[in-house]
């Protein structure tokens, strides 16, 4: 197990950004992105070292999909006691993702602009979709999963990946063309 | 849709993504690598869970004014009641990993492992 180290830093380096933006759209938290990251790398590490290299990705997703599943319960049961009593959770508000968002490949103000708002959109729309919408598009359109291994990640048949997958096309689809000019 | 429309959206959402994650603040990638370090380096232990424990302690006083509050004729749903153990099992993830683990094995056959 001491000899997967080196392995496993890389995988948990070549996922670890991706799977905090996963982790930000999926709570719209920074600070609990983080945190569930961090987590989900830790339980990796300490239970599935010792697996083959090419599962700790559904693995790895698995487990942040369990994480991030389980923060929305806690923070329903932690929103209504807070209603309960009289007072809201001010901190922890998202940030804007894209705020201040330079533009890498440069072009002006106009065209920094432009690409700004366009990734704005296409993140707010990601952001807005239904839970499974949302993990079966980014695991698969982003992160590379294949239709058996996004199922794995997210603990569901294949053909529900393809459901939820086409639903979130439309949605997305629906969403990019109703914010067109 | 189109194939064709398939591939625009999908392409204008990795962009999009890709160029999201290529503007992360410093500050959030140092974390991330920290925390990468820490869990090669702590293999074995538990992740530092910080912000659970607010919400346990929370979470305890809820459980106990739910129980509290579920009397008959009292206005809290019986079934939030599993949730508020939820908040006060830190044990809970680890139990859900685990049987996605076996069931995985399961299906997986010997291979698997």
């Amino acid at each position: 197990m001491a000899d997967a180290a080196p392995a496993l830093e890389r995988f948990l380096a070549s996922v670890e950004l991706k799977a905090y933006r996963i982790a930000e759209l999926g709570t719209g938290h920074r600070e609990d992105a983080l945190e569930l990251v961090q987590e989900s790398m830790f339980a990796l590490v300490r239970r599935y070292a010792d697996r083959p290299e090419q599962d700790w990705k559904p693995l790895f997703y698995r487990i942040l999909e369990n994480r991030i599943r389980d923060w929305h319960r806690r923070r329903k049961v932690r929103d209504l006691w807070q209603g309960w009593i009289g007072r809201r959770d001010a901190d922890g508000e998202a940030d804007d993702p894209v705020q201040a968002l330079p533009d890498p490949r440069g072009g002006g103000p106009e065209r920094e602009t432009a690409t700004r708002q366009q990734t704005e959109r296409m993140l707010c729309a990601l952001g807005r979709l239904p839970r499974r919408q949302q993990q079966s598009f980014l695991l698969r359109a982003w992160e590379g999963l294949d239709t058996a291994q996004t199922a794995r990640a997210m603990g569901c048949a294949e053909g529900s990946v393809k459901t939820h997958y086409a639903r979130a096309l439309q949605a997305l689809r629906g969403a990019l063309g109703e914010e067109e000019p | 849709m189109s194939g064709e429309e398939q591939r625009r959206i999908e392409e204008q959402a990795r962009e999009a993504l890709d160029r999201s994650v290529e503007t992360l603040p410093p500050g959030v990638r140092a974390r991330l690598a920290e925390a990468r370090r820490e869990a090669i380096a702590g293999r074995g232990r538990a992740a530092p869970r910080g912000w659970l424990l607010p919400a346990g302690g929370l979470a305890a006083a809820a459980l106990a004014a739910a129980r509290w509050i579920a009397l008959p004729g009292a206005g809290i749903p019986g079934g939030i009641e599993g949730d508020f153990e939820l908040l006060l099992s830190e044990d809970s993830l680890d139990l859900v990993e685990n049987l996605d683990f076996y069931l995985w094995l399961e299906e997986e056959g010997p291979h698997a492992g």
